[in-house]
C-alpha cells in the first residue's frame, strides 16, 4: 500500500529564555493509508508535540524543522497558512484527549458540525448538510440523533461528547485523524465503546489513524504499528504484536515490565521499575537519553546518540545494543 | 486479626436546591415543593482488617471517592455507622475526632492541588507532627521529618524547596511522607497513582507496599484501574452507582467474577494481549444518573441478564460463600445461580 504520510528529520524546537527545549528531536516515520498507528510515550516526550507539528499547529518560540513531511502527495512543509487551514479540519482532522475543551460550549452541537461542513464541503445545501449531519450522530452511535443536535455540549456524557468530536473529526471524510489521547479522560466501560468505534469508522472509511496515547494497553487493542517515544527521539517502532510480545529497546522492556500484571512479577511482590525519572528537557544527556536509568548502559552509551537501525522485518530501535558500536563493545 | 475500620450502611446524600424557589416544581398542575438529593452513596457496609490492603473500584461517579472523604471526615454522613479500632466515628465530638487523625490519614489523588504551593516541603511534613504534638519543640520535628522525606525518597537537601520545584511523583511522595508523619495505623489512599506515569506508578506503587510492612499500616485503596488494585489489594470491593455489587477476595474477583458489571469491567479493559475488546460487545447505555436512580438494580439497563424483576427490586447482598458478597437477582439466598 502507499504511504499516505511520509516524516523525515521532523523537528521541533522551543527557543525559550531559559535555553532550546528539543520536544521533537530529528525523528522519521510514514504511515500507510489506512494504518493505525500509535505513539506512544511518557509525559514530555514529544507525542502530542509530534502530533500538532504535522498540521504546523506551533505557536512561537516552537519552530518546526523537517526535511520532509508529506501528506498523500503534497509537501505540507512549503503550504502557506491559508492553504494549511484547507487541510487541517478536511484532509487532517484531530481528536483531543478533553470533549469539554474541543467543544465550544455556547454553540448547539449541530452549529459546530455544520461549520466544519461549511467550511470543507461549500457545494452542500442547507439541507443537505443538516441530513449529512444527523447521519455522521448516527454513524458514531447517538440515539435521537434528530433532538440531539440542538443540544448543547454539556447536555452530553463524557462518552456522548467525544463521540460528537469523533463525528465533526469524520465530517469532511479525511484521509488522516490525529487523536491525542481520545480515551484518556474516560471511564474504562466508555472507553472501550469509543476505542470499538473508533477502530471500526477507520476500518469502513479506510482513513489512516494516529493514536496518541500513554496507555501501552490502548495500544495493542487496536493500533496496528506503534512508534515508542522518549525524550523527542522514536526509540523503537515497529508492528504492535512483536514489539509488545518481544521488545528491544530496554526503555520499552522497562515500560512493559512496569507495568502491574504484566512481566514476571506477581500480585503483592514488587514491580520492576525504571530508576529515576525523565530528564530535564533544558538539560538532556549528551548520549543516549536514556542512558542515565538504563541497566544496560555501556560506556558508548553516555557518549554517542545511538543510530536507528533497522533489526528484522519493519523492526526499527535507537539503542547501541544493536548497533555496530555497542556490539563490538559488547565483545 | 482484627477489624480496623467497619463501615455500616453508610448513606451520603448531598441536596442540590438550597432555597425554597429551586424546589419547586409543577408536577401535573399542582406546585409541589421536593428539592433533588444526589445519592452519592446509598448504603455500604464493608471491612478492613489489620495490616490488610482493601480495595475499592468503581468509574467515577460510583462513590468510591465520596465514601473515603465522608470516613476521613471531609463529610458529615447522611445515616450509616462507621466504627475506628472498634469506636463509633460518627458519635465523636470535635476533640475526640482530631485525635482519631493522628491514626487515620489520606493521600490524595492530585499531587499538584494537595499540597500547600507557599509551604516549603519541610514545612508541610513538619506541620502535622507539631499540630499533633508528636515531638517536644520543632527541631525534633524537623529530624523527623528529613528522616521520613529521605524514606520516601526525597533527598534531605530538597527539603527546603516548595511543590512547584518537583516532578508529579516527587509529589507523590511527599504526600506519603506527610500522611505518615504522625504515625498512622491507616491509610486511605485516593487514587494515588492516576495522575502518574507508568514507570514512576510502578515506583510509587513499591514504595506504598514497603511502607506497609515497614510502618505495619493498613491501606483503604482508591482506583479505577483494576491492575493497580489487583496488584497491591488482597480484598477488594466493586462499587456502582453507590452500592457496592461485588465483595471479596482478589481471587475470587478476578478468576471467578460473579456480578455481570465486574465481568464487563474486566473484559473491557484494555490488556497488553490485544484484541479482547474489539470483539467484546459492550452495551451501548450509560450509566444512569445520581439524582435519578432506578428503583431497581442500577445496573439493570447495561445488563446483559436483566430481566423484569431487576429492574423493580433491589437485589439483596448474597453470600457465595468464603467472604464473596454479590448483590445480583441471579443468584438466590444460597448462593447458587438462581434459575431466573
Amino acid at each position: 500500500m502507499a504511504n499516505i504520510l511520509e516524516v523525515e528529520n521532523l523537528a521541533t524546537y522551543f527557543h525559550t529564555f531559559k535555553g532550546v527545549v528539543k520536544a521533537v528531536d530529528h525523528i522519521s516515520f510514514s504511515m500507510e493509508e489506512g494504518e493505525v498507528l500509535g505513539v506512544v510515550g511518557e509525559s514530555g516526550c514529544g507525542k502530542s508535540v509530534t502530533g500538532f507539528s504535522l498540521i504546523k499547529l506551533i505557536d512561537p518560540p516552537g519552530k518546526i524543522q523537517a526535511d520532509k513531511i508529506e501528506f498523500d502527495g503534497q509537501d505540507l512543509l512549503g503550504k502557506s497558512e491559508k492553504e494549511m487551514n484547507k487541510i487541517r479540519g478536511g484532509d487532517i482532522t484531530m481528536i483531543f484527549q478533553d470533549p469539554m475543551t474541543s467543544l465550544n460550549p455556547v454553540y448547539t452541537i449541530e452549529h459546530q458540525m455544520d461549520e466544519m461542513l461549511r467550511l470543507h464541503q461549500p457545494q452542500l445545501s442547507r439541507a443537505q448538510r443538516h441530513s449529512r449531519c444527523v447521519e455522521l450522530l448516527r454513524e458514531v452511535g447517538i440515539p435521537n440523533a434528530e433532538e440531539r443536535l440542538k443540544c448543547y455540549p454539556h447536555q452530553f456524557s463524557g462518552g456522548m461528547r467525544q463521540r460528537v468530536v469523533i463525528a465533526i473529526a469524520l465530517a469532511s471524510a479525511p484521509k488522516l485523524i490525529i487523536a491525542d489521547e481520545p480515551t484518556t479522560a474516560l471511564d474504562v466501560t466508555i472507553q472501550a465503546q469509543v476505542l470499538q468505534l473508533m477502530k471500526r469508522l477507520v476500518n469502513e472509511k479506510g482513513c489512516a489513524l494516529m493514536l496518541i496515547t500513554h496507555d501501552l494497553a490502548v495500544v495493542s487493542e487496536i493500533t496496528d504499528r506503534v512508534n515508542v517515544m522518549y525524550c523527542g527521539h522514536i526509540v523503537e517502532s515497529g508492528p504492535t504484536r512483536s514489539l509488545i510480545d518481544r521488545p528491544l529497546h530496554p526503555y520499552t522492556q522497562g515500560l512493559l515490565a512496569s507495568i502491574p500484571g504484566n512481566g514476571e512479577t506477581r500480585d503483592d511482590e514488587r514491580l520492576e521499575v525504571i530508576p529515576g525519572m525523565v530528564p530535564n528537557m533544558f538539560d538532556l544527556p549528551k548520549g543516549c537519553k536514556f542512558a542515565p536509568r538504563c541497566a544496560k548502559c555501556m560506556g558508548v552509551c553516555m557518549e554517542v546518540e545511538p543510530e536507528t537501525v533497522t533489526v528484522s522485518e519493519g523492526r526499527r530501535v535507537a539503542c547501541h545494543l544493536y548497533s555496530g558500536a555497542g556490539k563490538e563493545e559488547e565483545q | 486479626m482484627s477489624e480496623i475500620l467497619r463501615v455500616e450502611n453508610l448513606v451520603q446524600q448531598f441536596k442540590l436546591d438550597k432555597g425554597l424557589l429551586d424546589k419547586i416544581h409543577m408536577e401535573k398542575g399542582r406546585l409541589v415543593v421536593r428539592g433533588r438529593v444526589v445519592q452519592a452513596v446509598n448504603g455500604v457496609s464493608f471491612s478492613v482488617e489489620k495490616g490488610e490492603a482493601f480495595g475499592l473500584v468503581g468509574e467515577s461517579g460510583c462513590g468510591k471517592s465520596t465514601t473515603a472523604r465522608t470516613i476521613i471526615g471531609l463529610n458529615k454522613p447522611t445515616s450509616g455507622k462507621m466504627y475506628f479500632d472498634g469506636q463509633d466515628m460518627t458519635a465523636m465530638d470535635r476533640g475526640e475526632r482530631h485525635a482519631l487523625h493522628k491514626q487515620m490519614q489520606m493521600i490524595f489523588q492530585d499531587p499538584y492541588a494537595s499540597l500547600n504551593p507557599r509551604m516549603t516541603v519541610l514545612r508541610i511534613v513538619v506541620e502535622p507532627i507539631l499540630f499533633h504534638k508528636l515531638a517536644k519543640d520543632r527541631k525534633e520535628a524537623e529530624e523527623k521529618a528529613y528522616a521520613l522525606l529521605e524514606r520516601v525518597g526525597i533527598r534531605p537537601e530538597l527539603a527546603v524547596r516548595y511543590p512547584h520545584q518537583f516532578s508529579g511523583g516527587q509529589r507523590q511522595r511527599i504526600g506519603i511522607a506527610r500522611a505518615l508523619a504522625v504515625n498512622p495505623q491507616f491509610i486511605i489512599a485516593d487514587e494515588p497513582v492516576s495522575a502518574l506515569d507508568v514507570s514512576i506508578q510502578a515506583q510509587i506503587l513499591n514504595l506504598m507496599m514497603d511502607l506497609k510492612d515497614e510502618f505495619h499500616l493498613s491501606y483503604l485503596f482508591i482506583a479505577h484501574d483494576l491492575s493497580v488494585v489487583r496488584h497491591i489489594c488482597s480484598r477488594l470491593a466493586v462499587m456502582y452507582l453507590g452500592r457496592i455489587v461485588e465483595m471479596g477476595t482478589r481471587e475470587q474477583i478476578f478468576d471467578s467474577p460473579a456480578h455481570p458489571y465486574t465481568q464487563l469491567l474486566l473484559a473491557v479493559a484494555p490488556k497488553l494481549t490485544g484484541s479482547s475488546i474489539e470483539s467484546y460487545e459492550i452495551p451501548d447505555k450509560e450509566m444512569p444518573t445520581v439524582l435519578d436512580l432506578p428503583k431497581g438494580c442500577a445496573f439493570c439497563n447495561r445488563c446483559k441478564h436483566a430481566t423484569a424483576k431487576c429492574a423493580e427490586i433491589l437485589p439483596e447482598t448474597k453470600d457465595l460463600g468464603g467472604g464473596h458478597m454479590v448483590a445480583c437477582h441471579l443468584y438466590d439466598e444460597k448462593g447458587r445461580e438462581a434459575a431466573v
